[in-house]
């Protein structure tokens, strides 16, 4: 196990270092020079002028250096400035990130909370009409854009029930019914394909160790049905849907940026959408990098995790 | 059947029995067969976009402005009195063009890095793998938002994104398969024929490692529709006057409650699309597993 663990934290480590200087080149590199940003709005673009801008962000350094510069700034905690409005950005930041882990949060507990058990019934209850219902809506739903999905559900919620989620964002601790309002149809919106994928995971999982020897061992020794779903196949079936969840937070905040813009959240999607449409580098690199690094950190944590919970990796084998 | 009689047919009556049984198990699958028909006819519509839209993509009536689903505009018409169903058909082109270009591209290059990294194994295998963990390390929307972010908007630059997004992907669905098929006694045969390593690689090996990439992009070009929706959607996709089913349903998203078949239709054809494309792929992912295959 501890071999196990040190190679993965070393491969994870790289692949942080690698995902650091992919956000770096991608907007120092690519077309759209920060200096044409910037000075845009003058008419005079005096050599003078840019040479002095040059320098000051740090643009006159071989680009190595430069990357160097930008880690070591962003290891000790300064994100950099915005462009757009000179603030920093670790301000923007604190300000849209909890937006956007509540609206990711709740839309994993929908999608565990629903998907798992119609999952399971399905497996259970194969080939029966709930079965059938259950497969064809959640293929169907793969399909589903989700930003659509608000749209269309906030037209409803419009149209019927006279209704619309309030926009303005509430800490959960400071009125909490509000909070739920504002968060539930863009969290069903965005939970909507996880649930159908966690659903058809769930239902191919416990299919697969129903027909497994250890089934068969414990029906014959005369448990109950119940108890053998609840305590030898669930647990066993969990295992391969925990592994997903890393790969799902992916997907969701990812599917943050369209969602948050439908519902006009003030997120880390919206952040980083803006910052994209502004060419607000500084706010660009600082939000890739976070996400990223919460991504692949919490991949790290679910490959310990499956190791630890399946003992062929736990004693030292191959994954 | 025997191993002898095989032999004496040669390699070429395998193969094309092995793809026979895989028609058969294909066309014996009812939803294979649906999702099939549903994209052949999205191509057809999208081929056929001039001969059966009734208005022009940018044909602009003013007349007919929010103009409600009728005889002249069954699907309505938007802002501008542009007849949404003409749109639509352009619209899926669009869609379906880049969709499919991407995946092709960026699918053919994950198959070769996958195949050479396989194969090679080692330290070659070691640096491509941490490469593409790299890519893999931004999600994927994330990542073809960003490059589609930095390339700027355009038809091809959403093209170049999603292309990007699906090289790690493919290489590492190849990469596995290859790393087993490498230590199969043919390849020792063929390198105890003199055979080059190029030749090993795309002529034996690769033949048994392509139908799983295959049958994977019909899933990929699914999640590709959904990703350049995505990109229209928020501004960084096809541009005006082109239309894209996207921005369609960004646009409609303003008039929700004055018009909505505005942004209802385009995503009803972009998820009957998806669904399309996901149940020939899943189907046909099914008949390739012999594990699966016959189950319920």
């Amino acid at each position: 196990m501890t071999g196990y663990i040190a190679r993965r934290s070393l491969i994870t480590l790289l692949t942080l270092i690698g995902v650091s200087i992919l956000v770096f080149l991608l907007v120092h590199v690519l077309p759209g020079d920060i200096i044409d940003t910037k000075l845009s709005i003058f008419a005079n673009r005096s050599p003078a002028l840019i040479a002095e801008m040059e320098e000051r962000y740090g643009l006159d350094q071989p680009v190595p250096v430069q990357y160097l510069n930008w880690l070591s700034s962003i290891l000790q905690g300064n994100l950099g400035t915005s462009w757009r409005n000179n603030v920093p950005v670790r301000e923007l930041i604190a300000e849209s990130l909890p937006v956007t882990i509540e609206l990711t949060a709740l839309a994993m507990l929908i999608t565990v909370v629903i998907g798992v058990p119609l999952g399971a019934i399905s497996a259970i209850k194969r080939n029966s009409w709930f079965d059938n219902i259950g497969r064809v809506l959640s293929f169907t739903a793969l399909g589903l854009p989700d930003f659509w999905q608000g749209a269309m559900m906030i037209l409803i919620a419009l149209t019927v029930f006279n209704w619309f989620p309030p926009i303005r964002f509430v800490p959960p601790w400071k009125d909490p019914i509000q909070n739920l309002a504002t968060f539930i149809l863009p969290a069903i919106a965005l939970g909507t394909i996880n649930i159908a994928n966690v659903m058809r995971l769930t239902r191919s999982s416990v299919l697969e160790e129903l027909h497994r020897d250890y089934v068969r061992t414990a029906r014959s020794k005369g448990l109950q049905e119940r108890s053998v779903i609840a305590r030898h196949v669930l647990r066993n079936s969990l295992i391969s849907i925990v592994t997903i969840i890393g790969l799902m937070t992916g997907y969701l905040i990812g599917g943050a940026v369209p969602v948050e813009a439908v519902f006009t959240l003030p997120g880390l999607g919206r952040l980083i959408l803006s910052s994209i449409q502004t060419r607000d580098f500084p706010t660009i690199q600082a939000t890739l990098l976070l996400t990223s690094t919460v991504f692949i950190c919490l991949n790290f944590l679910i490959d310990l995790l499956y190791a630890y919970l399946n003992p062929r990796i736990r004693y030292g084998g191959e994954a | 059947m025997s191993s002898a009689h095989e032999g004496e047919l040669g390699s070429g009556w395998v193969a094309r029995n092995w793809l026979a049984d895989f028609l058969r198990e294909i066309l014996r699958n009812r939803l294979v067969v649906i999702g099939l028909f549903l994209v052949f006819i999205f191509v057809l519509l999208a081929v056929f976009a001039e001969q059966i839209a009734p208005y022009a993509a940018d044909e602009v009536n003013i007349r007919s402005r929010f103009a409600s689903p009728s005889a002249a505009h069954p699907f309505g018409a938007d802002n501008l009195g542009r007849d949404t169903f003409s749109r639509l058909l352009f619209g899926i082109r669009i869609s379906l063009w880049v969709s499919i270009v991407s995946v092709s591209w960026g699918g053919a290059m994950g198959v070769v890095l996958g195949l050479i990294s396989g194969y090679l194994g080692g330290r070659v295998d070691m640096a491509l793998s941490r490469l593409l963990d790299m890519l893999f390390g931004i999600p994927t929307l994330l990542l073809a938002i960003a490059l589609s972010g930095v390339l700027g908007a355009g038809l091809i630059n959403p093209i170049l994104a999603i292309g990007i997004v699906n090289v790690p992907f493919f290489a590492r669905l190849t990469r596995a398969p290859t790393l087993v098929e490498r230590a199969k006694p043919y390849v020792e045969a063929s390198v105890a024929l003199g055979a080059h390593h190029p030749r090993i690689l795309f002529r034996e090996i690769a033949p048994n490692v392509i139908p799983i990439a295959l049958v994977q992009s019909t899933l990929s070009i699914s999640y590709a529709i959904l990703i350049e929706a995505a990109l229209g959607f928020v501004g960084l996709g096809v541009q005006p006057p082109e239309p894209s089913l996207g921005r369609m349903l960004s646009e409609g998203r303003e008039v929700l409650e004055l018009a909505p078949w505005f942004s209802f239709f385009p995503g009803l054809a972009i998820m009957i699309m998806v669904l399309a494309f996901n149940l020939a792929g899943d189907g046909m992912r099914d008949a390739l597993d012999p594990t699966i295959r016959g189950r319920d």
